[in-house]
């Protein structure tokens, strides 16, 4: 049987192990450190390589005529972002006012949108579905929205005393410990197969 | 030079058409939304990437092979796989030359991947389940047993059983193995399976509670837009 990618494999799994062996034994705490510094140094120009591949996917559409508007918007503020905040400095005024006044201001927007669209999915799955697992998810929500603070100034203590705690702290927090060992569990079995190399997520 | 209160000004009145034409969204997609978001995406890519070279790059990478160049005190062996490894991706940029930067990935793969491991033990799995040791509060029992509050102490019970079980059946829903019965088809102890329907339940509420928590964040948001743009629209017209 031909392994494939031997290189690929064995370069992951011995910095894998070497990383993993590091958190563990102290020792070795002084190489892992140079690793991860190295690592670290990776991602940020896998960052950039990321950059530059979305600036030349929208200058191929603006150069074939292909939603050129869009494309070129976001060359253009792209390029100016980074140029201002790579010259003048990440706390210099002018990518503070790009910051504050074009970033901050659609991503809270959105953020809002979300609410609206969140609040227009419940009604949807209320109206369409009446199974035993939407009305338990209907109902809590109902029940922690309305013991989430005071409702048009007024205050119902019984729901924001009683009912909301007992669900966040008992039931919810229960079901989240489970939830979070679950997903704690599939993690370290998706670290593991790529440390043994049954998994290969970097190319042939 | 443009005078700073200019720039606030128009910095008021951008982020104002910006938080409009965005809100206009909730009546559906049109091309100025769009073209809104693709302004965000450029705006906070290269934000993202000036950090990553002002922050990682140049001194992790460009100040130390220029200290070298000019004949400076450095660890030859460390500058010298940051220059290798950085070079090796970089072929990632020509689809001809890619598979030399595949190595690098790799590395990134496997240190991403032991990491993943060390912070879900260390991080995850066991402060959950020493919480979880602890579900039962004895000390708050004891105490309440001592003061002859016999309604407070079996309250302490019944809510750390209704954890456990909601933990419990959390994890039993997850649970797909199932008997082998000859050529009928595989089937799943009964125990489990009562469990894994409970667990549904405790999944249901707790999904609705992470609802619930992105729903109100939600509206925080949509608060302070809206107090934005009357208090700028107000500003603008003059008004108190």
């Amino acid at each position: 049987m031909k392994l494939r990618a031997p290189i690929s494999t064995a370069v992951a799994i011995s910095f894998g192990l070497l990383v993993l062996l590091g958190i563990f034994i102290p020792d070795l705490a002084d190489f892992r450190n140079r690793i991860l510094n190295w690592a670290m140094l990776l991602a940020a120009l896998a960052l950039l390589l990321g950059l530059f591949n979305l600036a030349q996917v929208h200058w191929q559409r603006v150069r074939g005529r292909e939603t050129v508007v869009y494309s070129a918007a976001l060359l253009v503020t792209m390029a100016i972002t980074f140029a201002v905040t790579l010259l003048q400095g990440s706390d210099s005024a002018n990518a503070e006012w790009i910051f504050n006044y074009v970033v901050v201001p659609i991503e809270t927007s959105l953020m809002a949108v979300l609410a609206i669209s969140l609040t227009l999915a419940a009604a949807r799955v209320f109206q369409q579905r009446t199974e035993l697992m939407n009305m338990v998810f209907i109902v809590t929500l109902l029940l922690l929205l309305v013991g989430a603070g005071p409702l048009f100034g007024v205050e119902l203590p019984y729901f924001t005393r009683v009912i909301n705690p007992y669900i966040n702290n008992v039931l919810a927090l229960g079901a989240m410990r489970g939830l979070l060992i679950g997903v704690a569990l599939g993690t370290i079995t998706t670290g593991v197969r790529i440390l043994i190399g049954a998994d290969r997520p970097y190319g042939a | 030079m443009i005078p700073a209160e200019l720039l606030i000004q128009a910095g008021l009145l951008i982020a104002a058409a910006l938080t409009l034409v965005t809100l206009s969204y909730i009546f559906g997609d049109h091309p100025v939304f769009r073209l809104v978001l693709h302004i965000f995406i450029g705006a906070a890519a290269g934000y993202a990437g000036a950090i990553a070279v002002q922050d990682v790059i140049l001194p992790q990478l460009v100040f130390p092979a220029i200290e070298l160049a000019s004949g400076g005190n450095v660890d030859l062996v460390d500058i010298g796989m940051r220059v290798g490894l950085s070079a090796l991706l970089l072929t990632k940029l020509s689809p001809r030359t890619a598979r030399f930067g595949n190595p690098v990935t790799a590395m990134l793969v496997g240190v991403g991947a032991a990491l993943a491991i060390g912070g879900a033990i260390q991080g995850t799995l066991l402060p959950q389940i020493n919480t979880s040791a602890q579900i039962f509060d004895v000390a708050g029992f004891d105490l309440a047993l001592q003061g002859g509050y016999y309604g407070e102490s079996l309250q302490i019970i019944l809510q750390g059983m209704l954890a456990l079980l909601a933990m419990v059946s959390t994890l039993a829903y997850f649970h797909f193995g199932a008997e082998a019965r000859g050529k009928q088809a595989p089937l799943r102890n009964v125990l489990v399976d009562v469990l894994a329907w409970a667990g549904s339940v405790f999944i249901a509420i707790t999904l609705a509670t992470l609802f619930s928590g992105v729903l109100l964040s939600g509206m925080g948001a949509l608060t302070e837009r809206l107090d934005f743009l009357y208090s700028t629209i107000s500003a603008l017209l003059g008004m108190p």
